[in-house]
This record gives C-alpha cells, structure tokens and sequence, in this order.
C-alpha cells in the first residue's frame, strides 16, 4: 500500500513537476527574449510588463465568481487577463516610443493594482483566499499530467513561430527605421510576437501561477554568456530558462523540508530582483526619462490665496466627513447626541487620513523635486514598500510590539530601498530613471515576500493584512500622537529644504554654482522622505498612490514653487483622503473599504491617464 | 441528510413542548423578559449559541460566511455587520444592542464596544485543550446572562441525546482511526488534533483521532495530503466546504486518488461546518458523523 502511493507519487506529481519546471522556465524564457527583442528592450518580460499579474488577476476572479468555468476555460481566462495587461502596458508605451521607463512604470502600476485587488478579494472572501494565496505565489505542484500537456503544445507552437519571425526579428534588433527600409513591417512583426508571448505566459500562469522574473533572468544570462545573435539568445534563453526554473523549484522544496510547501515564484523573485537591478546599472543614458513638460502649466495667479481657499474648503469637508452619513436608502447627517459616539469613532480615522494626506504629498513633493521627475514618489520609489515589510517582520518577530517598534521597523525597512539608490544613485549620479527602477525592484520583492507570507497561513498574519490593505479601523489617538512625534519635525524639516527644493531642479549644474552641496542635501531628503513614508505607511498602509497624486495635482493647477506645491499637494491630499475616508465608510455598507484601496483604486487610472496625455 | 433534519425537527418539536409545560413552572417567562433581548455576537460559535438557546442576534459579522461556513438555516431578519475583523460600529450603535457577545480577539476595540452597549467575552480556543468544555460553559453562562437557563438545560439534553445517538452507531467501529481535516487545495489540508473542538465527540463515540497530537491554539495544524496514509483503514471526514476549484483539481488528481482511504471511498465531507464554533456545531458534527457511520456498509 505503502509503496503505491509512493510509485503514484512518482509518476503523478514528482515526474510531471520536472517536466513543468523545465517547460514553464523555457516558456517564460522564451517569452521574455522575445518581448525584449519586439521591444528592443532589455527590461522587458511577462513580470516586469504586468502580463503575469494580469493573468493571475483574471484566474482569481474566476476561482472566487465563477470557480465552474475553470474545469475547462482556465487557459483562457489567464490568456484574456494577460492581453488585457499585456495591451495596457504596450499601449501606454506605444505612445512614447516604448520608453522602457514607461513601459516598467505601467507595468509596475499594473502588478501594484492587481495586487490591491488581491487583497480586497481576500478581505472580503475569506473562505477562498487561502488556497488562492498560495497558487499565486507560484507553485510547481502537480497532481497528473495535464499541466505539462497544455505546456509542451503551447511552448512548441510558440518556438515555431519565433523561428517563422526570426529574420525579421533579428532586423527589428538594428532600429525600426533600418527593419522599415528592408521591407519589414515593424508594427505587424511586434504585434504578431508579442501576442505569442501573451498566450504563452498566460498558459503558463494558468498552470503554475505567477512564476516571476524567469523572462528577465534567462535572456540575461544568455547574452551574458556570449549570446551575441538574435538566433542564439532564442536559443539559449529557454535553455537557461528550463534549468533556472529546475534549479529554483528543487530549493523551494528543499527548504520547505517537505512539510510546507515554499512557493517557487518566491525564489525566483528573491533571485531575480538583483539581476533587474544589474539591468539598470547598464541600462544606457540616452533612454531616459525626458524632462518635465512643467513650463507648460501656466502658473496660477496668486497662488497662496488658492491654497489657502482650498484649505477652508477641507473645514466643511471635514465636518462632513464627520458627520454625513449614507446608510443604504438614507443619506443625512447627524447631529443628536449620538454625535458625540460617532465623533469619537470616526474622528480617529479622519485624522489619520488627513496626516497621511498631509505626508505623503510632502515626501512626494520633496521627491519629485529632487530627482526632477514628477513620477518618483514613496510609493513608486519602494520606500512605502521596504517600510511595510520592516513593520511585518517586526509583527512576526514580536507578536506584541509595541507602536512604536513598529514604526522603527518601518523606517528601517524604509531604508533598505534608500540605500539600494544611493548605491546606484553613486554610480549614476541619481539618475531619475535608476531611482524609479530601482524602486520598482524593491516594490516587486517586498510584494513577493508578502505573498509569501500570506500563503503561509499564519494567524497572526490575518491581521497584517487589514494594514497592508491601508485599514484606518483601529486608529487610535495614540497612535495618531506616536505618527505626529515623528512626523511633524519631519515636515518641518522638509519645510526648511524649500531653497534646495526650489534650485534642485534646475539641474545638478545649476544647483552645484548656486552653492547646494548636492550629494548631501539628496541624503537629507532622501532620510527625511523616508521618514515621512513610514509615517504614513503605518496610518494607511504601502500602497495609495497619494504621494504621487497630490503633488502633481498641485503642479498641474500652477503651483510652481516648492513652498506653494508642499502646502498645496498637502491640501489637495487631504481632501482626498477625507473624501476617501467617507467613500470606504459608505460604498459597501456595512463592509468598510480599508483607505488605502479606496485610493488605489482611485490613483490607478489616475496614473494611467497620466502616462497616456504626457508626451 | 434528511434523516438528520428529521431528527432535529424531532427534537427541536420536543424541545418547544417541554418548555410549553415547563414554562409556567420555572417562572420562565418572567425570567425571559429579564435579560438582555438586543445581542450582537462578533464570534460565530458564540452566535450560534445564541441561536441554540433561542435567542435570535440583532446582528452578526459576514452573515454570507456565516450561511456558507456554519448553518445556512440563519434566520433572514440577523443584520449583517461587516467583517469579522472590523464590525462596523456606526451600525452597531445605530442597532442600539443592549448585549455585545466575543472572544478576546478583539480585546483591542474592547473599550470602543463597551460605549455601545455591555461587552461579555467568551474564551472557547483558550489553549487549554478543552474547546468542548469551554462551548458548554459559554452556553451556560450566556444562557444565565440572557435569562435562558431552561432552554441551556433542554439544549444540553439534546447534547446528550446526539451523542448517544452517535455512540450507538458507531458501536460496530469502536477503536477505527479517523483523520478529521479541512481541505485547503488539492494538496494541502488543515489536520484537527486532539485539542480541537470535535474531539469530545470522537471520545464519546470511541473511534480514535489517527492524528493523535496537539495542533495550534485552535486545534489544527497544516499538513500535505500524504500524511493521511499512515493509517491506511482511517475515515477521512472532512469538516466544512471544499472550495469548487479544489474539487475540479482533486477530480483528476491521481495522487488524491490512490490515497488508500479513496480507493475504498471513504473520504467523506460535512459541507456546512465550523470547526472554530461551540456547542451547536459538535453537535452538528455529531449528527453528521452518525450519518456518515450508518451509511458505511459494516464490513468497511
């Protein structure tokens, strides 16, 4: 009997598992090479574009809506939700000439929505998101044969059709403007290429959940070890593909020892995420970011007496807040005696929005002005990230932490990104477009490690993820005091920058005649904005995109000065957050949205808009 | 399934005529006017508890979960209140319950609830092992707090019945293993240990939990599929709904198959069960688990 289970083992699970982890890593792979030659971008992969969480998205709505439609339509599911992503992502860039700055940005913004759409999904269904926690992870598990029978058709199609498209592909390699002169349809070739590497990463999802960074890696070490040719790169990446993925799936097994099952996408980002931040090191001057098209925005006529109109506009937002409410079939305020109670409940949480809306767009401000791109912000930089992550572990390490071990966690946490620019930054001389990709590296970590621990099924992580979703639930006053300890000196501090804010970007030339020691004001601002983060990634949570929003908002309305966009992107995030704030109270009454997905959910097509009118 | 309804109407009917005679007599329904009648539970166990003694909850966390994780017969006029984690407290105050029932988990909105109204906490998974004991003394003491003492004495009784019940039927299986677990995918299940909350049942009922070792504070621990074949003559039951995208997996799982307690069928699942309640759900269990061993041809 004994011995039955173990042949069946063998044959069903331990046999199928190989053949899985060498076909999804060459499908990734090969997926990968040939986005980033469509593209003519060494940054492109199915993780880094979004393709896989788009997929991975669509899978998780089906299990939890429609759990009937994935006996048969699962491939297909995962397709539709990759195309989706895949068109988002190569839309968007299309419009800039496939910046890779663009193309990793909408990327990143995609993986980050899909994220916060997780977690909404697990708050709210519970019963289903523990298994689905774990399959998106990225596990290898199989349990017959099926998986590598939808693979080996899949990947065979997919490498006959790149050997079909591999001149052309090659020429594509040389500029769009030499493939177009040799008879090329560059538009028709990418289209044709990138749809194969869609369907072939959404099948692969399909089968083993998202699996990341094998796209990225593979055809990385293959031009690192000498693939200098089109042909050859098409060649070895699956190879190196097929072994890496080998290689990763037997460490995850071996270091769950048998009793936990360590998802493999876990060592596969943990391995992936350093090669990414190689990539960037490399990554050529000419491909940045352009500057800002700022002269554009006509300044706003006096613009204190707008900031300070928008400020007395939040009074009567916030005695709303406070007070209206929108209980199914009855909208109305409350004034009886109840108020009292209600004050003491809603006043907290109203608070915490209005100091995160408060910190967040001061980090922003500081940031945007100081790499002189009006994307850096906490939460794009990886900053709100690393300081989440620093906060969890403190959680798992001492269940009963205090606050404000807490928040000491978090700023070291914070710093962990930090360093990786300044490391980076040394050698590029804080290159804006590094920053950003850096921070993308340590968002999709920390969102990796995260997911981790959530598929480990830890109770104490249950509560986790009510913070990580941003939930101003149980804000009390002392922790509203234990923030503002930290974070008022902190804003002040920003306050006292303002000249190097103003003269930052006016270029490091500019900054260095006019006397601003360059490297050290970055430090101080890159701690303070640190700071600043952490604050506010304890309120409402990593991920809320206000600290990108506000200060733009505050840029688009005229605010041209540093002092003007502080205290404008400030008021402007407030009232934001206040209205958040209301909205997460109403829109699914009884069921509060947590604050910070009310934002995301919000900040997303913001920033895609954004992407789209910016030339 | 029908020959439990059957049962339980059977019982509740019996239930409803004692405390017709009895009424009167104890002084009842005095007693019943007296305690408080507006509750709220946070915890599930505690609501159904609630609902064992008669008394029907103002509101309840995730009334969704709650008809799909632990009883669908809730009545359709208990108030949904938002998630277990975070209830919502403008509707709970706006609900106005004189009673609010938990467990210490939320020790910290513990001063926030009692502005709404008194807060009785019920401590069931404490860690000592004895998650049964504590279900019956919760329903005890909620009963006496609410004034519902003679329905806590009929429910107990009705305990006992369920349990001789199971007791007589599970005569012919007397020392049989048995893995009580929860499926989580295709591969991987929460294992119930010995200090779970249905291990009284198994106790009574003299068949052996074949994963005979604690677990966590809520009695379980998580394990592969590939541990149940240690006892290769074990019922598996699985406790509470097996997600539809594990089922689909598990249909054409090889592995899943040739586990010994498949090939001779007996797997067997208790879709509406909460294995982190109180008493109403052991006695859930118990009369599934009666079921379940009737329907077992006696050379199995």
């Amino acid at each position: 009997m004994q011995g039955e289970y173990e042949r069946v083992l063998f044959y069903y699970s331990d046999l199928p598992r190989f053949f899985v982890s060498l076909l999804a890593g060459a499908s990734l792979a090969l997926a990968g090479a040939i986005s980033q030659m469509a593209l003519r971008n060494p940054l492109a992969s199915p993780t880094t574009l979004g393709t896989a969480s788009g997929a991975q998205l669509a899978l998780t709505l089906a299990f939890t809506f429609a759990p009937s439609a994935l006996s048969y339509g699962s491939p297909l599911i995962a397709f539709a939700g990759a195309a989706a992503a895949t068109a988002l992502a190569f839309g968007l860039a299309s419009r800039r000439g496939f910046s890779p700055v663009v193309l990793i940005l909408a990327g990143l913004l995609i993986n980050l929505y899909c994220g916060s759409a997780q977690y909404a999904l697990s708050l709210f269904r519970q019963e289903e998101a523990l298994s689905v926690y774990i399959w998106s992870a990225g596990s290898l598990l199989q349990n017959g044969w099926s998986g590598a029978i939808i693979l080996t058709p899949a990947f065979l199609v997919a490498a006959l059709v790149t050997a079909i498209f591999l001149r052309p592909l090659a020429l594509i390699g040389l500029g769009d403007d030499s493939a177009h002169s040799l008879g090329i349809s560059v538009r028709t070739v990418r289209l044709a290429l990138l749809l194969v590497a869609t369907v072939l990463t959404g099948l692969v999802v399909s089968v083993v959940g998202v699996v990341g960074f094998v796209g990225l890696l593979a055809p990385w070490l293959a031009r690192l070890t000498g693939a200098r040719t089109a042909s050859s790169q098409l060649l070895w990446s699956p190879a190196i593909g097929a072994v890496f993925l080998w290689v990763a799936d037997q460490a995850a097994q071996l270091a769950g020892g048998g009793h936990y099952e360590v998802p493999t996408g876990i060592i596969t980002a943990f391995l992936g995420a350093p090669i990414l931040l190689v990539l960037l090191s490399r990554l050529k001057r000419e491909q940045s970011v352009e500057s800002e098209g700022s002269n554009l925005v006509r300044k706003l006529p006096h613009p204190w007496l707008w900031i300070a109109s928008i400020l007395t506009l939040l009074v009567p937002a916030i005695l709303f807040g406070l007070s209206a409410n929108w209980v199914p079939a009855s909208f109305g305020f409350v004034f009886d005696p109840v108020f009292g109670d209600l004050f003491e409940w809603r006043a907290p949480r109203l608070f915490a929005a209005l100091l995160a809306g408060m910190l967040l767009p001061f980090a922003g401000t500081a940031l945007q002005r100081l790499f002189s791109n009006s994307m850096a912000s906490p939460e794009l930089l990886g900053v709100s990230s690393g300081a989440a992550m620093g906060m969890v572990l403190v959680l798992l390490l001492v269940p009963s932490a205090e606050y404000q071990l807490q928040l000491g966690g978090g700023v070291a946490g914070a710093v962990i990104p930090l360093a990786m620019m300044l490391l980076l930054g040394a050698r590029s001389k804080f290159a804006p477009e590094r920053m950003l990709l850096a921070g993308v590296a340590t968002t999709t970590v920390c969102g990796a490690v995260l997911t981790a621990l959530m598929a480990s099924g830890d109770p104490r992580l249950w509560s986790i993820r009510g913070l990580l979703a941003g939930s101003t639930y149980q804000t009390t006053w002392d922790q509203l005091l234990a923030v503002s300890a930290v974070a008022f000196p902190a804003m002040f501090g920003v306050v006292l920058c303002f000249r190097w804010l103003d003269i930052l970007p006016l270029g490091v030339p500019t900054a260095s005649a006019l006397g601003v020691r360059i490297s050290g004001t970055r430090i101080a601002i890159l701690l303070i904005s640190s700071v600043l983060s952490t604050g506010a990634t304890l309120l409402v949570g990593p991920i809320s995109f206000i600290g990108l929003m506000a200060p733009q908002i505050a840029r688009l309305l005229g605010l041209r000065g540093s002092l003007q966009q502080l205290a404008g992107s400030a008021a402007v995030g407030m009232m934001i957050m206040v209205l958040a704030d209301w909205f997460g109270r109403y829109l699914m009454f009884p069921y509060q949205i947590p604050l910070g997905l009310v934002t995301t959910f919000i900040g997303g097509p913001y920033l895609i808009w954004l992407l789209w009118i910016r030339r | 399934m029908s020959s439990t309804q059957t049962r339980r109407d059977f019982i509740a009917a019996g239930i409803m005529a004692a405390s017709a005679v009895l009424a009167p007599a104890s002084g009842f329904c005095v007693e019943q006017a007296s305690g408080p009648q507006r509750i709220i539970a946070l915890d599930w166990g505690l609501a159904e508890t609630l609902l064992a003694l008669g008394v029907k909850p103002l509101a309840i966390p995730e009334v969704r979960g709650y008809r799909n994780l632990v009883d669908p017969d809730l009545p359709e006029t208990v108030q949904d209140i938002g998630l277990r984690t975070e209830p919502n407290l403008e509707l709970m105050r706006r609900l106005d319950p004189d009673l609010i029932l938990v467990n210490p988990g939320y020790a910290g909105i513990a001063d926030i609830l009692g502005r709404i109204a008194s807060v009785e906490t019920y401590s069931i998974f404490d860690g000592s092992g004895k998650p049964f004991d504590n279900a019956r003394k919760a329903l005890v003491q909620i009963a006496t707090v609410t004034g519902r003492s003679e329905q806590a004495r009929l429910y107990l009784e009705e305990t006992t019945v369920a349990l001789e019940q199971l007791k007589a039927s599970a005569n012919d299986f007397r020392g049989r293993p048995v893995y009580l677990v929860t499926m989580i995918d295709e591969r991987h299940l929460m294992i119930h240990g010995n200090n779970g909350l249905f291990q009284h049942v198994l106790d009574v009922a003299g068949l052996r939990n074949a994963w005979d070792q604690a677990g966590n504070i809520w009695g379980y621990s998580n394990a592969g599929i590939e541990r149940l074949k240690s006892e290769p003559d074990a019922l598996v039951i699985n406790l509470g709904p097996v997600p539809a995208h594990v089922q689909i997996a598990l249909k054409s799982s090889r592995l899943w198959s040739s586990l010994p307690f498949n090939r001779r069928g007996q797997f067997h699942t208790i879709p509406s069960l909460w294995t982190f309640g109180a008493l109403p759900s052991a006695v859930r269990f118990s009369w599934s688990l009666t079921d379940i061993l009737r329907g077992i041809p006696h050379a199995g």
